[in-house]
C-alpha cells in the first residue's frame, strides 16, 4: 500500500480560509447553490484528511464535474458569457478539493485562487474591492507559507504575519509597475458582465419608470467642473434622451432611431457627406466671442445603453460619438466600462430658432388618436379663448401649480386614457406624470413638444470638489419648440415641487418626508450619518478612479514627459534602474544603520587616538593583546619609547579599570593628550 | 596586611611545590573565590602534596580520600551503627566532614560516589539517612584525576566538572626544579615544618575582599565578549553557562587579589581564563582540538578593548 499525501493542516486552514474569502464577493453575481458545492467540498476535504473517507474515485469524479458543467449551463441559459465562465473557474476552484493527492495538486488549486481571487474585479473596480482582492491574496499566501512551512511554523498566525510582510514588501515593486508597465491596452477581450437585472436608464418612459430608479443611490455619473464650483441646482438638467413618439400610454424615441447602432451608422453617414443646418449653427454660435459656456469632465458608469450625458448645449469631444439633431449624445456600442469625456455646454445658446423642419414638426405634434379627449378638449378651449403658445404653456404650469401633489403614492392611472385620468382625477403622481400629461397638452394644442430623460441636480461632495449624480436623481422633463427662442426646457415638475429642483432630490426627501406621511418619500430616505459616510465612501472611489483606474497609456506617457523628460526606452531603462537603485540603498542604509558600529566610549578614546598613532607608525595590536602587553612588545623592540608608553598604559588603565573618579578623569585626559603629543615615533 | 600574608603563604607553599608559582597563584586564588579546585596530571606530578602544602598553610584540616572504583558514598559520607549497649544508632562521620579534602583520583570511582560529592560540593551539606547534616566551614574540595585516556577511569560528566572552579595542571617539573628533587631535596620534609600562615578569620577576610575587587565596565564588556563568543562560535558545541560566566569574574576578581590588586584588569581575566573555560568548553569536532586549545581561540578571537 502507498502512502497517501496528507495536506498539512494549518495549510488545509488557510486554504479553507482564503477560498471562503475568495468565493464571497463573487457570490452576489453568482448562483447560490455554488455554495452548497463548496460546503460538501469542505465537508468531504475535512473527512478525507480524518481519515473517515476516501477521496472520490474517478467514477464519481467525472460524474460530478460533468453534472456540474450541466447546471451551470442550465442555471445562466448559456455558458459563453461573463458570469458562466466565472462560475466554471469558480467551479474547478472548488471541486479541485477533492483531488488534493500530491504537494503539486495543492499548488495548482492555490494558483487558481489568485485567479478566482482575481475576477472579483471583472465586475467591480472600486477601492474596496480591490482592498478585498489584496486581502484575499494576502490570505492565499498564507496557504502557501502555511503549505512549505508545516514543520516549522508554530502557530496558525505566523503564516499571515510572513505573508503580510510579503504583500507590504511587494508594494514597492507594484507602484513601479503601476508606473512603468506598458500599458498596451487588452489583450484579449472578456466578455463583460451584461448588467442584466441592473436598475438603470431605459429608452422608453412609462409611468413608474422612474420612481424605481429612485430608490437606488448608486452612482450614475460624476462630475468634475473645470473651475471647482457646481452651477445652481436648478441648472443641473443632464440630458441623456428625448422621446417623440407617445402611444396614448408610453412614451418612445421616434421608431426610425430606435435602434441605436442602426441610428448611429446613419448619423454619421449623414454628417461625414455634409454638415447639417444645426450642426452650422452651432458652430457659428461657438465662434462668436464672449459667449458664456461650462467645461466639465464626466465619468459616467456602466449603464449599458449608447447615450452619453450632458447639460444642453453640448459639444463632447470623444471619438465614436455622434451629436443628434436633439443636441445630443449616441456612442457606437453600449457604455459597458467606465466612461470618461469632456464637454464644453453652452447654456445660453438657442437650438433651432428660425425654423423646426416639417419632420421635426410632425413628429413632435403626434398624438395617437382618440386617445385622452378631456385633455385635448380643454387645451382646444384654452386655445379658442385666444390664448397665444407662451400663455397656453402659463396656463398649463399655474394649473399643475392649483391641485396637483407630487408624491410617489398612489400614482397607478387608468389603462385607457392614463393623462386624462391623471390630469382630472388622481391630480398626484411624480415626474414622469407631470412632463407626460405636459407634453401631452402642449401637443394638443399644436406646440411641438418632447419628454426629455436624464438627471437632475446631483450631491455636490465639497472635500473632493465634484458633483455625484446618482440614479435616484432620474428625472424627466420636457422641452417645448417656440418660434424665436426655439427648443426651450419646461419642467412642470417644478411648477409642482420647486423644492425638488432647487433642494436637489436627497435635500427635497428629507424635508417631504418630514412634512408627510402620505407621499411616499419616507423609505427613501437615509440616515444622515448613512448618506456621509457614502458620500465619504463616494470620494474615496472617484479619487481612486481618477488616479489609477484612468491611468491608461495616454496617462503613462504624459506622467513619462513630465517626470523622464521623454517616453524613449533609456529612459524608462534608467529610470527603473535608478528606484531599483534607490530602494536597495535604502535598504543598506538601514541594514547599516541597525549593525553601525557604536561609538567608543569616552574612556577608550585616548587610549584609541595612540593605537591609531601607532598604527601609523606600523605597529599594530592584536585582538587579544591588552594594552599592556602592546606596549610592552613596543618597547621590547624600541626600549626608547619604554619610558612613555609605560607612563601611557598606567594611566589610560586608571580611565579604564580603575574606579570611576570624575574630578581625576579630566586632568588625566588630558596628561593622556599631553603625552600623546609628546610621543615621537 | 593581605597581600603580604598572601605572599607569605605562596612562599611557603613555593618551598614545597618547587618551580610552579602560577599554580600556586591559581590554586591560591580558586580558595579565596570560594571554588573547588581540580588538579588533572599524571600519576606522580606532586598534586598530593600541593594539596598537603595548601591545608597546611592555610591552617585548615584536612582530610584525604583515595578513590576506588569499589567505593561507596557511605565510605565518604559516614555510616550510622547500631550501638547495642544504649540501643541506637551512632553516626560515624565520614572523611567528608573537614575544611579541606583532598579527594585523590576522583575519576577512579563510580558515578555513584562522585555524585555523592556533588552536594556537599555545592550546597556544603550532605544528605545522610534522610538527615541533612552541615559541613565545616569553610569547605574546599581538592581533588585530582588521571587523565581520561588511561584506563580504569569514569570521567566526570559536564554537570560535575561544571562545580569545579578551575582545573589546572601541574605538567611536569622544570629542570632546575627536578635537580633539586634529583639530588635528594625532598620537599616532602618541609611539609611538617610548614606553619600556617593565617587564621581562619583571615582568610573569611580575604574571601571578602575577593569578591569586593572593582570591577569596571571595560572588564565586565570584554568578559560578556569572551563568553558570548564562545556561545557564537561554531567549533564549540556548546558556549560558556552564565555560571561559567560567573566563575571567570569571581575567579579573575581572586586572581588580581591574588595579584595584589583592588582592581581587575583584562589581564586577570587572561590569566585564569585556561583554568575556569578550559573543562567547560567542548570543541564541536574532535579535530577542532581540545583544552588549552579551545581557550586560544577564543582568547585570540576576542578584542580586548573594544566591541
Amino acid at each position: 500500500m502507498s502512502l497517501v499525501y496528507q495536506i498539512p493542516r494549518k495549510a488545509l486552514w488557510w486554504l479553507l480560509i482564503a477560498q471562503a474569502a475568495v468565493i464571497l464577493p463573487l457570490l452576489q453575481h453568482l448562483p447560490s447553490w455554488l455554495i452548497l458545492v463548496w460546503t460538501v467540498c469542505v465537508a468531504w476535504r475535512v473527512q478525507i484528511v480524518r481519515g473517515v473517507y476516501d477521496a472520490p474515485k474517478a467514477m464519481v469524479k467525472v460524474p460530478l464535474a460533468l453534472s456540474m458543467v450541466v447546471a451551470l449551463i442550465m442555471s445562466f441559459g448559456k455558458l459563453f458569457a461573463l458570469e458562466p465562465l466565472v462560475a466554471l473557474l469558480l467551479l474547478t476552484f472548488l471541486l479541485k478539493l477533492l483531488e488534493l493527492q500530491s504537494q503539486r495538486d495543492v499548488l495548482l488549486l492555490l494558483l487558481l485562487g489568485f485567479f478566482v481571487g482575481s475576477t472579483q474585479l471583472l465586475f467591480s473596480t472600486s477601492i474596496l474591492a480591490f482592498l478585498y482582492a489584496v486581502f484575499s491574496f494576502t490570505l492565499l499566501l498564507s496557504a502557501f507559507m502555511a503549505l512549505h512551512t508545516a514543520t516549522e511554523s508554530k502557530s496558525l498566525w505566523q503564516s499571515l504575519k510572513k505573508s503580510s510582510l510579503i504583500i507590504l514588501q511587494a508594494v514597492p515593486l507594484a507602484v513601479l509597475m503601476f508606473f512603468i508597465m506598458p500599458r498596451i491596452g487588452s489583450l484579449w477581450t472578456v466578455p463583460l458582465s451584461s448588467g442584466a437585472g441592473k436598475t438603470g436608464f431605459s429608452d422608453s418612459m412609462a409611468p413608474g419608470n422612474i420612481s424605481q430608479l429612485n430608490k437606488d443611490y448608486s452612482p450614475a455619473f460624476r462630475v468634475d467642473f473645470a473651475d471647482k464650483k457646481s452651477p445652481p441646482q436648478r441648472e443641473l438638467y443632464w440630458r441623456g434622451i428625448s422621446l417623440s413618439a407617445f402611444d396614448g400610454r408610453r412614451w418612445e424615441i421616434s421608431p426610425q432611431d430606435r435602434d441605436p447602432r442602426h441610428r448611429y451608422r446613419r448619423l454619421r453617414q449623414q454628417q461625414q457627406r455634409f454638415t447639417q443646418q444645426w450642426q452650422e449653427d452651432f458652430t457659428n454660435y461657438r465662434q462668436q466671442q464672449g459667449v458664456p459656456y461650462v467645461d466639465y469632465e464626466l465619468m459616467m458608469e456602466p449603464s449599458f445603453q449608447p447615450w452619453l450625458f450632458s447639460m444642453a448645449t453640448a459639444q463632447v469631444a470623444l471619438k465614436d460619438v455622434v451629436s443628434t439633431n436633439d443636441y445630443l449624445f449616441l456612442r457606437d456600442s453600449p457604455v459597458a466600462q467606465r466612461l470618461l469625456y469632456r464637454v464644453r455646454s453652452y447654456p445660453q445658446f438657442l437650438r433651432e430658432p428660425e425654423d423646426l423642419s416639417r419632420g421635426q414638426n410632425f413628429v413632435n405634434t403626434q398624438l395617437p388618436r382618440g386617445f385622452n379627449p378631456r385633455t385635448r378638449e380643454l387645451v382646444e378651449s384654452w386655445r379658442q379663448e385666444g390664448s397665444s403658445d407662451r400663455q397656453i404653456i402659463a396656463r398649463a404650469l399655474r394649473w399643475f401649480q392649483g391641485e396637483f401633489t407630487y408624491s410617489l403614492q398612489d400614482t397607478s392611472l387608468a389603462a385607457e386614457n392614463p393623462v386624462d385620468d391623471f390630469l382630472f382625477n388622481r391630480q398626484r403622481g411624480y415626474c414622469e406624470h407631470f412632463s407626460s400629461a405636459f407634453v401631452v397638452m402642449m401637443r394638443a394644442a399644436d406646440i411641438p413638444a418632447r419628454v426629455v430623460l436624464g438627471y437632475q441636480g446631483g450631491q455636490w461632495n465639497d472635500d473632493e470638489k465634484y458633483l455625484l449624480v446618482t440614479q435616484a436623481d432620474a428625472h424627466a422633463w420636457a422641452e417645448v419648440w417656440l418660434p424665436d427662442t426655439g427648443w426651450q426646457r419646461v419642467d412642470p415638475t417644478n411648477a409642482v415641487a420647486p423644492e425638488r429642483i432647487e433642494l436637489g432630490f436627497r435635500e427635497y426627501i428629507e424635508q417631504a418626508s418630514a412634512a408627510s406621511e402620505t407621499n411616499g418619500f419616507a423609505e427613501l430616505r437615509q440616515a444622515p450619518w448613512l448618506a456621509q459616510m457614502q458620500m465619504r465612501l463616494d470620494a474615496l472611489n472617484y479619487s481612486w478612479q481618477s488616479w489609477v483606474l484612468s491611468y491608461d497609456q495616454e496617462q503613462q506617457l504624459i506622467f513619462f514627459q513630465k517626470v523622464l523628460g521623454g517616453d524613449e526606452h533609456w529612459r524608462i531603462v534608467a529610470a527603473l534602474m535608478a528606484s531599483a537603485t534607490l530602494v536597495l540603498a535604502i535598504l543598506g542604509l538601514w541594514l547599516w544603520w541597525r549593525a553601525r558600529p557604536l561609538p567608543p566610549p569616552p574612556e577608550l578614546l585616548p587610549w584609541l587616538q595612540l593605537e591609531q598613532k601607532l598604527q601609523r607608525a606600523g605597529w599594530q595590536r592584536n585582538p587579544a593583546e591588552t594594552a599592556q602587553q602592546f606596549a610592552e612588545r613596543i618597547a621590547a623592540e624600541k626600549p626608547e619609547l619604554a619610558g612613555i608608553l609605560k607612563r601611557y598604559t598606567q594611566l589610560a588603565y586608571k580611565l579604564l579599570y580603575l574606579p570611576a573618579n570624575t574630578e581625576q578623569q579630566d586632568a588625566i585626559v588630558q596628561q593622556l593628550r599631553r603625552l600623546r603629543n609628546s610621543l615621537r615615533l | 596586611m593581605s597581600h603580604s600574608v598572601l605572599q607569605q603563604s605562596l612562599e611557603q607553599l613555593g618551598k614545597v611545590v618547587l618551580g610552579k608559582e602560577s599554580q600556586l597563584k591559581l590554586a591560591m586564588a580558586c580558595l579565596l573565590a570560594k571554588g573547588h579546585l581540580l588538579i588533572e596530571d599524571l600519576p606522580g606530578m606532586g598534586k598530593t602534596t600541593l594539596a598537603h602544602a595548601l591545608a597546611a598553610v592555610l591552617g585548615l584540616q584536612y582530610q584525604r580520600v583515595q578513590f576506588t572504583s569499589d567505593m561507596l558514598p557511605a565510605d565518604l559520607l559516614g555510616v550510622s551503627v547500631f550501638d547495642a549497649q544504649n540501643s541506637r544508632f551512632d553516626f560515624h562521620p565520614g572523611p567528608i566532614f573537614t575544611q579541606l579534602l583532598l579527594a585523590d583520583e576522583i575519576n577512579r570511582s563510580t558515578p555513584k560516589t562522585q555524585s555523592a560529592l556533588l552536594e556537599a560540593m555545592e550546597e556544603g551539606q550532605v544528605s545522610i539517612e534522610g538527615e541533612t547534616r552541615p559541613l565545616p566551614k569553610p569547605f574546599f574540595v581538592l581533588a585530582t584525576q588521571n587523565p581520561v585516556h588511561q584506563s580504569g577511569t569514569f570521567p566526570l560528566p559536564e554537570s560535575q566538572l561544571d562545580r569545579f572552579l578551575m582545573r589546572i595542571s601541574l605538567g611536569y617539573p622544570s629542570a632546575a626544579a627536578e635537580r633539586l628533587l634529583l639530588k635528594g631535596v625532598n620537599p616532602r620534609e618541609f611539609l611538617k615544618s610548614l606553619q600556617a600562615t593565617m587564621s581562619l578569620e583571615q582568610l573569611a577576610e580575604l574571601q571578602a575582599k575577593a569578591s569586593e575587587v572593582h570591577i569596571s565596565d571595560h572588564v565586565l564588556d570584554y568578559i560578556q565578549r569572551l563568553v558570548q563568543f564562545s556561545r557564537d562560535y561554531e567549533g564549540f558545541s556548546y558556549g560558556i553557562s552564565p555560571r561559567g560566566a560567573l566563575a571567570l569574574v569571581s575567579a579573575a576578581k581572586a586572581w588580581a587579589l591574588v595579584e595584589g590588586r583592588e582592581h581587575l584588569l583584562p589581564e586577570d581575566v587572561q590569566a585564569v581564563m585556561p583554568a575556569v573555560m578550559e573543562h567547560r568548553l567542548r570543541a564541536s569536532s574532535h579535530a577542532a582540538g581540545q583544552g588549552q586549545a579551545l581557550v586560544d581561540v577564543v582568547i585570540n578571537a576576542v578584542d580586548v578593548l573594544q566591541g
